[in-house]
């Protein structure tokens, strides 16, 4: 994390192509001339408005700085500063560079009409609740899970956490979270119903949506709106009450809301083994205080009969 | 930390906050004539006239943070005084120094806090004056950025006991000799020691 005096990042790096194309700025595939090794280049527009450094870029990298190390977390391998044609201030978040992300990889096998083999669900399951246990030992809220921003390589199908923008240190006492976080899709009930001060299980309701996703290629509680969102997930899970939920129904945005009961996950997640129905039904719990954490899921026998030794 | 909530303890946080930069920028005043220091951008033309304890009770009353931004910012100044020795606080960038560092811990910190060019008008510099120390704070300290709790809270310890002890002034002055910057006032070793370490070290 040198500031650069000599070389600048135009001169160390060639871009390659345009992946991708954030809020502050595009990534490219780029070439480090020194190595010729293929990294992803962040770029991040600065000094052009009230802002400054973005929020997002000063936590993403603060947090990858002491996260970068774990197997299953994006690894930042340097921060540049350089100069756009304009002469405006950019960084460049240098990159580790993967070729898929997980979003993708759904994507191709809902084209082909083929399922995910149950074997691979298992090992993308497990580096994830590995990573997602790494991040949380470290005191890390990723708040925004969702397989866009699971990274992966498919020839060693190697799983990584990135896009650590939305992170948060959770462990210092602060005025209050937003709830403007997480897409919708893999939005925990408890976000969605405006409590203010959530916890790691957050991060364990997009697990539990990410897991049902890649065994039915197709998104779990797909809602278009925060109250569809809820809605979708009242339908399946059946609408929380007092029982299950101690507190539920004093949390900001709650309203008395149509009653269903819970109906069977199998039903609802087709080609998952008991074990596996069993794990996601620990991660959808809504109390967040019984929900499992990623630690304890990856001791779960669902991940019994896999080669860890890899992973 | 519920002790942050209460009221009366910010107004005196700040204060002895305050006080003590104010005396480490004056020991580094001293100093100075006698060390090659580098200039950096934090480097005011100018000794600003308003005092340490005026412009950071204008932070506080402005910035409307957590109050633990103060405590994290404090922790940023003496990481950055670690990392860039050459640079150490003087009258001429404590100000600077201050504004930036409450900016970033609040923009690090808070999910909902002020843009730069509201801090730039708080801290009495432009826009552009103040992107700039952004970015040179932030590479400044590695982008070391995050608190531990258990940093945070042997920070905070340090500071409730002083504040305990004596009303601010003198403190600073008793144990502060000199020839000594923030960094030897303050360096707990945070990453690699454990909790137990650093009260060992604070009771030494």
């Amino acid at each position: 994390m040198e500031k650069p005096r000599q070389i600048s990042a135009m001169e160390a790096f060639e871009k390659l192509e345009k992946v991708g194309e954030g809020t502050y700025g595009k990534v490219y595939r780029a070439r480090e001339r020194a190595t010729g090794k293929i990294v992803a280049l962040k770029k991040t527009r600065l000094h052009e408005d009230d802002e400054g450094v973005p929020p997002t870029t000063l936590r993403e990298v603060s947090i990858l700085r002491m996260l970068s190390r774990d197997p299953h977390v994006v690894r930042l391998m340097d921060v540049k500063q350089g100069q756009n044609k304009e002469g405006k201030t950019v960084l460049y978040l240098v990159f580790e560079y993967m070729d898929t992300d997980l979003k993708k990889y759904i994507r191709s096998f809902r084209q082909t009409g083929e399922n995910i083999p149950v074997n691979i669900v298992k090992s993308l399951m497990y580096q994830l609740c590995k990573g997602v246990a790494f991040c949380h030992g470290h005191g890390v809220l990723h708040r925004d899970l969702k397989p866009h921003n699971l990274l992966m390589d498919r020839k060693t199908m190697t799983l990584k956490i990135a896009d650590l923008g939305l992170a948060r240190a959770f462990t210092l006492p602060i005025k209050k979270y937003t709830h403007e976080i997480l897409t919708l899709w893999y939005r925990a009930p408890e976000v969605l119903l405006g409590a203010t001060h959530y916890s790691t299980a957050v991060d364990m309701w997009s697990v539990a949506c990410i897991f049902a996703e890649l065994v039915t290629k197709q998104a779990l509680f797909p809602g278009d709106s925060e109250l569809q969102q809820l809605l979708h997930i009242f339908r399946l899970l059946g609408t929380p009450n007092e029982q299950v939920w101690p507190g539920v129904s004093s949390l900001p945005n709650w309203h008395e809301y149509p009653q269903w009961s819970s109906q069977s996950l199998a039903s609802a997640v087709p080609n998952l083994d008991s074990d596996g129905l069993h794990l996601l039904s620990e991660m959808l719990q809504y109390d967040p205080a019984k929900r499992i954490s990623a630690k304890k899921a990856m001791e779960h026998p669902y991940f019994a009969d896999l080669n860890k030794a890899y992973l | 930390m519920a002790e942050l909530e209460n009221p009366s303890l910010m107004p005196n946080l700040i204060t002895y906050l305050s006080c003590l930069l104010q005396k480490v920028a004056e020991s580094n005043d001293v100093n100075c004539r006698f060390q090659p220091q580098k200039v950096s951008v934090f480097h005011g033309l100018t000794r600003p006239t308003i005092s340490i304890q005026s412009y950071l009770d204008r932070i506080y009353k402005y910035a409307n943070c957590s109050p633990s931004c103060f405590i994290v910012a404090y922790i940023y100044l003496d990481r950055f005084a670690q990392k860039q020795p050459t640079l150490p606080i003087n009258s001429f960038n404590v100000h600077r120094l201050l504004i930036t560092s409450v900016m970033v811990a609040a923009k690090f910190m808070d999910d909902i806090y002020y843009n730069n060019a509201y801090y730039a008008k708080v801290g009495g510099i432009s826009r552009t004056e103040m992107n700039y120390l952004e970015v040179d704070f932030l590479f400044g300290l590695g982008f070391h950025l995050n608190v531990a709790p258990n940093t945070f809270h042997t920070y905070f310890t340090y500071l409730q006991r002083e504040l305990m002890l004596q009303p601010p002034p003198s403190i600073a002055e008793s144990s502060l000799s000199l020839d000594r910057s923030l960094k030897v006032h303050l360096c707990f070793n945070e990453e690699e020691s454990s909790h137990q370490n650093q009260q060992q070290q604070l009771a030494v």
